[in-house]
């Protein structure tokens, strides 16, 4: 016979593993390991493609200032190559995780090579994916329309040159990037003494300085029309013209509006990765709004997901900007550093604890629990089916979904016991 | 039955109701903390009721609300699954009820419990309370 454990296991034996893994390697996931690693934690980085940086080293400048982005990154991706703390794996993917935070084992594909780790907390940062749509067909000069990002890429050749007619387009979207992204372009546009024509259903403005960039490029002489479902593209041997109707004007000043212009750009529809669903199904954590990792959940903090120990930085929860990101970042490197440190004999204390000897095994509560905090333990000693599950001190949330389930009431909540409810009831009709 | 006063139980989800009920102090009304609705179990609501209480109400949060995701849910399960229990046993299911409050809106708390109360006024004692 193996040798039994005891039931529940000694405080000494719930160990944080000083070690975080960070799933994606662009500006989220290095910003995360960076903080992680700023922190003291060893930090192992796994990125799907051959290359560290993803979307936004793609940028060509931000809207606060000239900052290259991609120059930005190289120096953050060579001082993490340099840290010793950091290990960082391309070609690499998320296979398999199995326990609770503070020892997760993880299984990652290394190059094609599988590998176990011991790791204390996971930072998902996945990001996005875009998909752009033409806005007409086109026979010939395909090339003036343009998405945000391949306008993005090839910036400053376009922006040369004479006084050209841009039209940036920003059509509805759940997220302010788009129009915070036509606002800098245009800026830079008038200063190199183009035509800008913005085209928009609403105007989000909500970022820190965006208003007043907003109210800047409008007094340099930049034409914003709001609407853009009535546009018309007319063509005509590579030539392209743009026909609309001020949808705000009254109807007798109304006038058809014709604008002749040599680019056309238009706004992506940003969606969640394509590993997104897979990712959720092997953390098992619930997807938000959109299939994004964000939970729509206003008691738990943004970064924060359904289990302890894995947070979401990035585009991968929600599109946002590059020093949004960084916050969160520092958010969730806060958060795992808050629960490295935590008192774990005390919240064993007020965890509710499995009755060895009435457990069944039946997982009800494992299924039930809304924070999938539960783990497996086999071999106990005096269990009834040789082992039970374990509510794990620091993932669980002490809801007492479990305990309300369970249908041989072996799980007692301390605080809440029969006991404890019956001497509240006590006080019933004002008897004391 | 003028003189009738009942006894009402409110078991108040901590994150919610119960914030409220703190708040509001009824005569005859007994809030009882619980952690989420989720953790409510028949064994208590009859508990409550064989301890004497004529009417028990479940105060959990707004729906898509909860902290913990479906314990909401769960509670309004549970009480209309009681709800059938004590019909069969021949009590007036009115005298159970369920209702999401939010932290903030102490009015509503008031208005669900005062009419909780009426209720409970004209339906008289419990039914199946028994004479010692």
């Amino acid at each position: 016979m193996n040798a039994q454990r005891k039931y529940p296991p000694a405080p000494e034996e719930m160990t944080f593993e000083p070690k975080v893994l960070v799933v994606g390697g662009g500006a989220s996931g290095i910003l995360s390991a960076e903080k992680a690693a700023e922190l003291g934690l060893s930090v192992v980085l796994i990125e799907k493609t051959e290359e560290l940086g993803g979307k936004a080293a793609q940028l060509s400048f931000l809207y606060q200032s000239n900052l290259s982005p991609s120059q930005w990154l190289k120096d953050k991706i060579s001082s993490l190559e340099k840290n010793n703390k950091v290990t960082i794996y391309t070609n690499s993917q998320l296979e398999k995780v199995n326990g609770q935070v503070g020892n997760f084992k993880v299984t990652l594909n290394i190059e094609g090579k599988k590998e176990e780790m011991d790791i204390g907390a996971i930072i998902m940062a996945t990001g996005m994916d875009l998909s752009s749509k033409m806005p007409a067909q086109v026979e010939k000069g395909a090339g003036s329309f343009l998405s945000q990002m391949e306008f993005e890429k090839q910036f400053t050749q376009l922006a040369s040159g004479d006084s050209k007619t841009f039209v940036l387009v920003v059509k509805e979207d759940d997220f302010l990037i788009g129009c915070i992204n036509a606002l800098k372009y245009s800026k830079k546009l008038k200063e190199a003494n183009h035509n800008v024509y913005v085209f928009f259903d609403e105007m989000k403005v909500s970022e820190e300085g965006t208003e007043k960039l907003y109210h800047q490029v409008r007094e340099e002489g930049v034409t914003f029309i709001r609407g853009t479902n009535n546009l018309k593209i007319g063509q005509e041997e590579g030539k392209f013209s743009l026909t609309t109707i001020d949808p705000q004007l009254p109807v007798k000043l109304a006038k058809e509006l014709v604008i002749n212009f040599d680019y056309y750009i238009f706004n992506e529809d940003l969606l969640p990765g394509a590993d997104t669903g897979k990712l959720a199904e092997i953390l098992r954590v619930n997807l938000g709004p959109g299939g994004f990792f964000q939970e729509d959940n206003y008691h738990t903090e943004p970064v924060y997901s359904n289990r302890q120990g894995i947070y979401f930085v990035g585009a991968c929860r929600m599109p946002d900007l590059l020093h949004n990101v960084q916050e969160q970042a520092g958010a969730a490197v806060n958060s795992i550093y808050q629960l490295s440190v935590a008192d774990v004999k005390e919240l064993m204390e007020k965890t509710p604890l499995i009755d060895v000897i009435k457990c069944a095994y039946c997982l009800t509560c494992y299924r039930s629990c809304p924070w999938n905090a539960i783990d497996l333990l086999y071999e106990i000693e005096g269990a009834a089916w040789d082992g039970a599950p374990y509510l794990h001190p620091l993932a669980c949330q002490k809801c007492g979904c479990c305990v309300a389930e369970c249908p041989n009431r072996a799980i007692s909540f301390p605080g809440y016991t029969d006991e404890d409810m019956q001497k509240e009831f006590k006080k019933i009709g004002g008897k004391v | 039955m003028a003189d009738f006063n009942p006894s009402l139980v409110t078991l108040c989800c901590e994150n919610s109701a119960f914030l409220v009920a703190e708040e509001e102090n009824l005569p005859g009304v007994t809030p009882v903390k619980i952690p989420c609705g989720g953790q409510v179990e028949h064994y208590h609501i009859l508990n409550a009721f064989d301890q004497g209480a004529d009417g028990v109400m479940v105060l959990a949060c707004l729906k898509e609300n909860c902290k913990h995701f479906w314990g909401n849910d769960r509670a309004e399960k549970k009480v209309n699954y009681v709800k059938g229990m004590l019909e069969n046993i021949g009590i007036n299911a009115e005298r159970l009820a369920y209702s999401p409050v939010a932290a903030n809106n102490e009015y509503k708390y008031g208005e669900l419990v005062k009419e909780m109360y009426d209720k409970l006024k004209e339906m008289g004692p419990m039914e199946g309370k028994v004479k010692k």
